[in-house]
């Protein structure tokens, strides 16, 4: 029999799922739905449609030129800050000059210059007739494909353009928020292909290489629970109410950014959590379809309005959410305690209903970030016999025989601390395979084998950062610190520290281990230790 | 090329290929919905780092084997491999072929396991294998042979079937 007919007989005689369980479809689901399918609609082919009437802009350029106080007018005529919503005078100190030109069809564009931060980047175009006569067109809308280092797609937030008298011809402006690759800003690289430009078509390709001396630091303010889920609050409408949660604001040098969620009323009402039937139900309403207007407002602790948006919702068809949105306001100060978010209903009269407010607490006391890390619980681990103290914002159980402490970071992964009273049967295990049980530095050496042997691929690379005898409180032990790399480029990883330790001459691990990220791993090193060191017998 | 696109396109075509893999590593049903829910999270969070989009579906593969030895051995410091595998063989599940899947399992060398669950349980072929585990094609059909006459053995032992 060859081996394509024994694989054959093989795969016939193994009994295996044939189908996906619920549980698991409902995990893909709500995946794509969160992350997938709302910048599927918006990232895709990145068609801009917005289209400005000519007139409206060519008299707030004139205005902007007739002023001439800001830099910026002197080499593009617009107004940048508040036409994009971000700080107009440090937006300025940012501008980089190009003067690269591409001609295509019967225009010639010119990419002049650039200016971006850890959130924002802004695009400044000069367009003119090849021919270099007079330009005139009825439409000034640009449509473009945008790839971040070659293959991230990325949308235009927005856009803006005017005739300049000056060159006659036409003056363009782009903004794209870029706050998700911060992490990359030191290699990144922007290609701008753009297809139709102010109802023309043609092909002109543009390429950044951002300069690296120009990245700035950000600060960022996550608002999310130990399940990495913002809070969600309650927003009334004339049917039934939706739900938006703020998850998270990143502050740079001339912009802001924040993303916000807005839910689904089924999801968040008490009563349809989960319940197929009703939500059904509601959405054969007539009303479920509705669109109804909204107003949203950032305001400043002053109360100081940082940014005002229209927007139209439309409940989707029966999916959580209906839409992640990403809003871009001014940069503001670190002394900065607080951000007030409130949405306006709008009536059949435009009078305007406050439906919601959510107050954003900044500073470290109000921040959770900080309340992370302070021991205000203390947890029983029954199996092994001692008490330990933690912060409430980390979840707790005891599972498979040890006391597990884990939160969701805030990169995207989860952070765990175990405690483990080894049992007599895993001390067996670990002896007859040659481990002395009796001894710290034998125990953490033997787990530290395991854990990288248990990964079971021998791609993977291992290094040993350090290992050594230490104290940590009162208890003296073993200690190693290693890295487990997933990857080639190293960005994959596991950092684990452990550390063996004797509690009434039983045998304990305490263990941290990250994924994928240094700075995680450092934001919980004290926190680690301050855990250990209050175990209690 | 629209990446969200294809990501959707690649979770929706290999569900069941994924759902296989992390419960022929992991067993436990708990276990096996947080390995997919967090390597679903790593992959769209550093899909930048993805040179080749064409690739997306054996990248995706890796992390999730990746995930899945992450919690295998956040739990082997605690109980035993040996005693954790029979906790969950005797768990309650919805179908009944798992026990068979993962009888093969405990019972061949566990480096051929991902060979075994890549190529007989997801049919995935021996270039893909190769990309998702890292390794030469010619070390793919090597363990491949070796697994073959593994699972002839393990499956002869369990059942009157012979070869």
């Amino acid at each position: 029999m060859n081996d394509k007919k024994i694989d054959k007989k093989i795969r016939a005689n193994i009994e295996m799922p044939n189908v996906v369980p619920d549980n698991i479809n409902k995990i893909f689901d709500r995946f794509i739905d969160e992350n997938l399918q709302e910048n599927l609609n918006c990232n895709g082919a990145m068609k801009i449609t917005t289209t400005r009437k000519i007139a409206t802009m060519v008299a707030s350029a004139l205005a902007t030129v007739a002023t001439g106080g800001v830099i910026y007018a002197a080499v593009n005529g617009m107004d940048i800050g508040k036409i994009f919503n971000i700080n107009q005078a440090n937006y300025e100190k940012e501008i980089i000059t190009i003067q690269e030109e591409v001609t295509s069809g019967e225009l010639n564009v010119k990419l002049e210059t650039y200016a971006m931060d850890c959130n924002a980047i802004v695009i400044n175009y000069s367009v003119k007739a090849k021919n270099n006569e007079e330009l005139k067109l009825s439409d000034v809308n640009i449509v473009a494909e945008t790839y971040v280092n070659n293959e991230i797609p990325l949308k235009i937030v927005s856009q803006e353009a005017f005739y300049d008298e000056e060159i006659k011809g036409y003056r363009a402006s782009t903004l794209y928020a870029i706050e998700q690759f911060e992490d990359t800003l030191d290699n990144f690289s922007m290609d701008v292909e753009i297809t139709e430009l102010l109802g023309k078509k043609g092909n002109w390709k543009f390429n950044l290489k951002m300069d690296k001396s120009k990245k700035v630091e950000n600060r960022t303010y996550f608002f999310r629970n130990m399940d990495g889920y913002a809070e969600k609050f309650v927003v009334k409408t004339n049917y039934l109410p939706i739900a938006m949660s703020i998850n998270d604001i990143s502050v740079s040098n001339f912009s802001s950014v924040t993303n916000i969620s807005i839910y689904n009323y089924p999801f968040t009402t008490k009563g349809y959590e989960n319940n197929i039937l009703k939500v059904a139900e509601a959405a054969k309403s007539k009303e479920w379809k509705e669109v109804e207007p909204l107003k949203i407002e950032i305001l400043d602790s002053d109360g100081n309005l940082l940014y005002k948006e229209y927007y139209n919702y439309t409940r989707a068809e029966m999916s959580q959410v209906l839409k992640n949105k990403k809003i871009i306001f001014p940069n503001f100060s670190n002394e900065m305690k607080e951000l007030t978010f409130k949405v306006y209903l709008i009536g059949a009269d435009k009078q305007e209903e406050l439906v919601a407010t959510k107050v954003i607490k900044l500073g470290d006391e109000a921040n959770t970030s900080s309340k992370r890390f302070n021991l205000d619980k203390t947890v029983k681990y029954e199996g092994g016999d001692i008490e330990v103290k933690t912060s409430s914002m980390w979840r707790c159980e005891e599972r498979n025989g040890h006391l597990s402490i884990s939160r969701a970071n805030d990169f995207g992964g989860v952070t765990e601390i175990q405690i483990i009273k080894f049992s007599e049967e895993v001390l067996n295990n670990m002896k007859s395979k040659g481990v002395d049980i009796n001894s710290e530095k034998s125990i953490a050496q033997a787990v530290e084998k395991q854990d990288f042997e248990s990964e079971n691929d021998k791609n993977n690379k291992e290094k040993i950062i350090s290992e050594g005898q230490t104290k940590i409180g009162n208890y003296e032990g073993y200690q190693m610190i290693y890295t487990t790399e997933l990857d080639e480029s190293g960005s994959m990883f596991f950092k684990d520290r452990i550390f063996a330790f004797k509690i009434n001459e039983k045998m304990y691990l305490a263990s941290i281990m990250v994924d994928s990220s240094n700075e995680e791993y450092e934001n919980c090193r004290e926190f680690f230790e301050k855990v250990i060191s209050s175990i209690k017998y | 090329m629209n990446l969200n696109k294809v990501f959707i396109e690649v979770i929706n075509e290999n569900r069941l290929n994924f759902y296989r893999a992390a419960k022929a590593i992991l067993k436990n049903e708990d276990d096996v919905e947080d390995a997919i829910q967090d390597a679903l999270e790593t992959a769209y969070k550093n899909i930048y780092t993805l040179k080749e989009p064409k690739y997306l579906k054996t990248w995706m593969m890796r992390i999730l084997i990746n995930k899945c030895y992450d919690i295998l051995r956040k739990k082997s410091r605690a109980v035993p491999i040996e005693s954790d595998t029979m906790e969950n063989m005797v768990e309650e599940h919805d179908f009944t072929s798992k026990v068979e899947m993962n009888i093969i399992l405990d019972n061949v060398d566990p480096n051929l396991r991902e060979i075994i669950i890549l190529f007989y349980f997801n049919n995935y072929k021996q270039d893909e294998i190769a990309k998702i585990l890292d390794i030469p094609k010619g070390t793919v059909k090597s363990r491949l042979h070796r697994a073959r006459q593994e699972l002839i053995y393990v499956i002869n032992s369990n059942n009157e079937w012979d070869i």
